[in-house]
């Protein structure tokens, strides 16, 4: 990695926070978005905390935040911007806008822009898929790295530590590069109060999918029908009266014919 | 008594004096310029409580005549109100060498005989304040030579006023003095039973050798005090007088906090003149260490450290600050004495602060250094990190869904605010009682006894949210006020007057915290209300349980904070059956904390021991036959809970809410 002014852009995605207990809509195939909290998908969060730790070290580097999405995920940029990035991207697209269109805005930003790496979370945490990351890297004929837990400068090029059952991996690449973040060492930094109110007043520029020539093409997947997982029925709680055998008996015969697990 | 100063030698006098008034003035003047680089706060409302305050904590030194400091409380309190009899006599000796003035009533026997008797107790104290430094050691107070020079001084003046008076009784006729008083002063003064040890013939140089060895030392005195700890004979006068009069569980307010740069106290320009005022006065007596649960339990946290380092650093860096105000200073990250890690383990349970003689406020301290660090430096530990980013994301700081937290409250028939407008109080829940299962039952026995009592009132349900006192505790004021405005608008929306809380926490915020932006309502915590009830006869109990002793734990947020000691053991008391215990003596004003506040619940404690289990130890080694442990707080309950699991004791003694024991009882119709 060069020695200074490294260019890092990590692409976000605003997500229902993982405290808000989700509901399905009334056209049973998304979820009911009314009032909810929306925030950074966690994966992500790591992505920018590696950036900015990257960045605590270098300050000549520049960390930049990229979403594609409806013009709520404004907050989440801000967010970014809170936590130490320098500046942020906003591209309006549907919210059902598909992983591949949203892989190709983001290569037209990666041209304008000119990384020296792109860090992605391994997936987003409301629809899992983990498309958008290859796929990008695919579009721009990059190399990419997935489940990334810590980036370190190497010679002209970058280390890329990846975890693996039981360790790590130690890859290494020329720049530029497309990383799939699983997990920073810490947790992603409490944006300060000055960094809130300086987010606050920054300009984040809108840009819409025709602008950077993408059209978004039929979807290639579509979601069917969508349910809450079945409610947890209570447990079974066997008294014990003195008779410790039987109750053991009856514990056997439960767990093998109704558990099924004997 | 005519003094030596014939002549040439009142002007020597007069010279002597001007020149300690000059070094005294001098030196004074240095340190009031390093305490205004200390930001400005208003401390002059409430004028008549700051009067009462200069009359019970300053002249009648209240708050040093304390458990478990009475004799040592006594001891101080003799050699301060000696100091002021005795300083009068020091004006009169003082006037009358130099300009011939007496003060009135100084040729009086009763004088004679008041200064003499307070000389003998001022010596004696003296000595015993000594021997106690060079022999039994107080824990954790600071042993520094300054100690001993100031009391061999001040033995050494007593000596030599006894000895001149001695001198004069030898000499004189007691019959000169005014007899005020009659016979009620008819026998010997001290000094003048030792009239007759002094030598014929050498009562005149005596008397004047001691006179001015006496003169001498109090100039000495004077111009040694402003470099020492006992400097507090001053300073305590003025930092009684400006003391906090607002509610003690009350933080300050960080004003217009949108258009701020800098947050809490980065450097020591950062601390108000006051907290600098704190450092001068501290006596260095270690009150606060000796009753801290940080410090007790083995963390690095000592508050009385804290307000030394604080004007060690003026002490250090003042006067480079005084020549140019924009110098370089140690900022926190680079603290030569604070550390984080001692900042993140206060409890904020105010042992200190209730322990403190001279009315010095350790936890404003710790707070606006931990405002610095999570504002400023975004340098919270990752698990105070989670509880606020939990708290802004889902109102809670365990990061429950926002929308489950009325469910509690499913199948009670509890209405909401919503259901029911005009229900007369609001209960507010809080998060332990809304989410944390064990506390849901508190909730339910307080809603159980509401209505059992005929009280009309209602909940927010999913419309209440933190009332953001872990995340003030955490110096996070932003999210405090983000948490507190949102309440606010809430129950003003819903024209709320009235607030229950089971939570002292909840309760202390909202009485105390929330009234700094604009919400003012009549705020009662679920056990003084049920007392009420109890006295007003609307909540009977029925007589059939077992019989049982109940410790009681004091809530720190109750108890010290508020104040709050008697009306839950007076509910305690009223339950049939129950023999109140107590956890002695680590009770009431000198409870111990169980660890939780200062969102210390969010925080891992590695160091030393759980404050917790320390408790749970105090607990038992009372030996009461407790079989219960009852308190008023959810936090100290998750706390007691964990300690009594943790010490494999949670057959025999089961922590619960005093609600839950009324509730148990109530009779139903």
């Amino acid at each position: 990695m060069a020695a200074s002014d490294v260019k890092f852009l990590v692409c976000l995605k605003q997500v229902p926070d993982s405290t808000v207990r989700v509901k399905v809509a009334a056209d049973g195939k998304s979820i009911a978005t009314d009032g909810i909290t929306w925030s950074i998908s966690p994966y992500d969060e790591y992505a920018i905390e590696l950036a900015l730790e990257h960045k605590d070290g270098d300050p000549s580097t520049t960390v930049s935040v990229v979403t594609v999405g409806p013009a709520r995920s404004r907050d989440a940029l801000r967010q970014a911007l809170a936590m130490g990035c320098d500046d942020a991207t906003l591209v309006i697209a549907d919210d059902k806008a598909g992983g591949l269109d949203v892989a190709k805005a983001i290569a037209a930003i990666v041209k304008e822009a000119k990384p020296d790496l792109v860090l992605c979370g391994k997936q987003a945490s409301d629809d899992d898929q983990g498309l958008v990351g290859p796929a990008l890297a695919e579009a721009l004929g990059w190399p990419h790295v997935g489940m990334l837990t810590k980036i370190a400068a190497a010679g002209d090029g970058v280390e890329l530590w990846r975890e693996i059952e039981g360790g790590h991996e130690v890859w290494s690449s020329t720049l530029a590069v497309v990383g799939l973040v699983h997990k920073s060492a810490k947790e992603p930094r409490y944006p300060s109060l000055p960094g809130i109110m300086k987010a606050k007043k920054k300009e984040i520029p809108e840009k819409d999918l025709a602008a950077l020539g993408v059209t978004p093409g039929a979807p290639r997947a579509e979601v069917i029908a969508m349910e809450p997982p079945p409610q947890r029925g209570g447990g079974k709680i066997l008294k014990a009266d003195g008779d410790v055998k039987a109750l053991a008996v009856e514990l056997a015969r439960l767990l093998h014919e109704e558990a099924k697990v004997l | 008594m005519i003094p030596p100063t014939q002549g040439l030698w009142a002007i020597v006098l007069l010279v002597l004096t001007l020149g300690a008034a000059a070094v005294f003035g001098y030196r004074v003047l240095g340190l009031y310029r390093l305490l205004r680089l200390g930001r400005d706060e208003a401390r002059i409302d409430h004028p008549w409580r700051r009067l009462r305050d200069e009359l019970v904590v300053y002249l009648g030194q209240r708050k040093l005549i304390k458990r478990p400091y009475y004799i040592r409380g006594v001891g101080h309190a003799l050699i301060f109100w000696g100091f002021l009899v005795i300083t009068y006599g020091s004006a009169d000796l003082f006037l009358r060498g130099i300009v011939g003035w007496q003060m009135p009533l100084t040729e009086t026997v009763a004088y004679a005989w008041i200064l003499d008797v307070f000389a003998v107790a001022v010596l004696a104290a003296v000595v015993i304040a000594w021997m106690r430094r060079a022999f039994v050691r107080p824990p954790r107070m600071h042993i520094v030579t300054e100690g001993y020079v100031i009391l061999t001084l001040i033995g050494f003046l007593m000596l030599t006023l006894l000895t001149f008076e001695a001198a004069w009784f030898a000499s004189a006729e007691r019959d000169s003095l005014l007899n005020l008083g009659g016979d009620l002063f008819r026998t010997k003064t001290p000094a003048e039973m030792l009239a007759s040890l002094v030598p014929p013939g050498a009562e005149r140089t005596l008397f004047v050798g001691a006179w001015w060895a006496h003169v001498g030392t109090i100039l000495a005195f004077a111009v040694y005090l402003p470099r020492t700890k006992h400097l507090h004979i001053v300073t305590t006068l003025f930092n009684v007088g400006f003391r906090k009069q607002t509610p003690r569980g009350a933080l300050d307010l960080i004003d217009d906090i949108e258009n701020k740069e800098t947050f809490g106290a980065a450097n020591i320009r950062d601390f108000s003149w006051k907290q600098l005022l704190d450092g001068y006065t501290c006596t260095e007596c270690g009150r606060c260490s000796d009753n801290c649960p940080a410090l007790a339990t083995g963390k690095t946290l000592d508050p009385q450290k804290i307000v030394l380092d604080i004007r060690d650093q003026l002490l250090r860096e003042g006067p480079k600050l005084l020549g140019d105000a924009k110098a370089e200073t140690t900022a926190p990250a680079h603290w030569v004495e604070t550390k984080p890690d001692e900042l993140w383990a206060c409890t904020t349970c105010a042992a200190c602060v209730e322990a403190c003689p001279v009315t010095i406020e350790h936890i404003d301290k710790i707070v606006d250094m931990r405002r610095s660090l999570t504002l400023m430096e975004g340098a919270a530990p990752p698990e105070a990190q989670r509880a606020m980013t939990n708290i802004e994301r889902a109102g809670n700081p365990w990061g429950e869904p926002r929308e489950t937290r009325g469910d509690w409250a499913q199948g009670l028939e509890i209405p909401t605010f919503a259901e029911k407008p005009d229900a007369e109080y609001l209960y507010f829940v809080g998060c332990a009682a809304s989410y944390d299962r064990r506390n849901q039952r508190v909730a339910r026995a307080l809603a159980a006894i509401l209505k059992s009592a005929g009280v009309s009132f209602a909940i927010l349900g999913a419309a209440e949210t933190c009332n953001g006192d872990p995340a003030r505790r955490m110096g996070n004021e932003y999210l405090f006020q983000l948490q507190a405005q949102q309440n606010i608008e809430t129950l003003n929306a819903a024209a709320v007057k009235k607030v229950i809380t089971s939570c002292p926490h909840c309760f202390n915020t909202i009485a105390n915290e929330y009234p700094q932006l604009g919400g003012n309502y009549e705020v009662v915590h679920a056990l003084p209300l049920v007392k009420k009830l109890l006295d007003e006869k609307k909540i009977t109990m029925t007589d059939g349980a077992a019989a049982e002793i109940v410790a009681y734990h004091d809530p720190c947020y109750l108890g010290r904070h508020n104040g709050i000691y008697d009306a839950p053991r007076d509910v305690l008391d009223a339950v049939p059956g129950v023999t109140r215990a107590e956890i002695a003596p680590h009770n009431r004003e000198r409870g111990f904390c169980c660890g939780a506040g200062g969102g210390r619940m969010w925080m891992e404690e590695k160091m030393g021991q759980r404050v917790n289990h320390r408790r749970v130890d105090q607990l038992l080694a009372t030996k009461s036959g407790a079989t219960k442990v009852a308190s008023g707080c959810p936090y100290c309950l998750i706390m007691l809970e964990e300690g009594v699991g943790a010490k494999g004791v949670q057959e025999s003694i089961k922590p619960v809410d005093v609600l839950e024991l009324v509730a148990a009882r109530l009779e139903t119709n």
